[in-house]
């Protein structure tokens, strides 16, 4: 009977510690959103050229880096809104090149921007509804990620606009995968730190919006 | 070769592409190997929501071409 109990309590405080995970993970990515947005318009406003972009995307990286080390202590946070803030600040230059470069701009970014919301909205709610493991993708995801930024990174070398669209197509699936491995893994108890969990969450949400921009732009582009 | 980047662009890049397999190309293989193997069941549940993300895509290129 007392171990019933024991049991019962040790259940119901995995059950409140996942539910906890899951609310900071959520606030946590919501301000980071919220600041990167802010960091982008400034960067926007700003006209900051790629120069701009490759400072502000090397130091995401490097702040990227040093993260781990810092997930289970408030610097981590600090650390959260400065990758965030360099990643969205990196975003300017890019919708301005966007902006300016087609027509309909403005509609192939804004529907960008929905779509990536209704894609992490629909992944999470299907992650969440039906409770499934998705861990065996950890393998997969890592050397599918590895992989397709290598290749686009290959593409700096080699100008096939198809083969970018590619891996364009490559991440959005790839990222999709993402948002289902760290949902599942939150659910099941697979990750505890609701720093990195953010972290990985934003990583997804940025490559996808990227993603869906260059594939929106290659096939409803007007120049 | 090289499209419109410069001598010393397609240098960093190629040290870009160095650096990120030898940091990461290790972790990655390992954890492709370690991590736990799905069954067939496990893969064609994944089918769902990635071939309703894939149909959303579609969508919102049909939708953006008006």
């Amino acid at each position: 009977m007392n171990q019933e109990r024991i049991l019962q309590g040790r259940a119901q405080a995995g059950v409140l510690q996942t539910n906890k995970v899951l609310r900071n993970t959520y606030m946590l990515l919501s301000l980071t959103l919220l600041f990167s947005a802010v960091t982008a318009g400034i960067a926007m406003a700003l006209q900051v050229g790629m120069a701009g972009y490759w400072i502000a995307f090397i130091g995401g990286f490097v702040t990227l880096l040093a993260l781990p080390r810092f997930a289970n202590s408030s610097t981590g946070i600090a650390l959260v809104f400065l990758f965030t803030g360099l990643l969205g600040f990196a975003l300017g230059p890019i919708l301005n090149l966007y902006l300016t470069m087609f027509t309909n701009g403005g509609q192939i970014v804004m529907m960008a921007l929905g779509g990536t919301g209704v894609i992490f909205l629909g992944l999470s709610g299907y992650a969440l509804t039906t409770k499934k493991d998705f861990s065996f993708l950890q393998g997969f995801l890592m050397v599918g990620i590895l992989l397709a930024v290598v290749a686009s990174f290959a593409t700096l070398f080699f100008h096939v606009p198809v083969f970018s669209l590619a891996i364009s197509g490559v991440f959005v699936l790839l990222m999709s995968g993402m948002i289902l491995f760290q949902t599942s893994q939150i659910i099941h108890g697979g990750e505890t730190n609701y720093i990195m969990a953010t972290v990985n969450l934003y990583v997804a949400l940025y490559n996808l919006f990227l993603s869906l921009l260059r594939i929106l732009a290659a096939f409803a582009g007007n120049r | 070769m090289g499209g419109s980047l410069p001598v010393w662009g397609q240098v960093l890049t190629g040290l870009a592409i160095l650096l990120l397999l030898v940091f990461f190309g290790p972790s990655a293989w390992r954890a492709a190997r370690e991590s736990p193997k799905g069954s067939a069941g496990d893969w064609l549940g994944l089918l769902i929501p990635i071939g309703g993300v894939v149909l959303f895509v579609i969508l919102l290129i049909a939708m953006a071409r008006g």
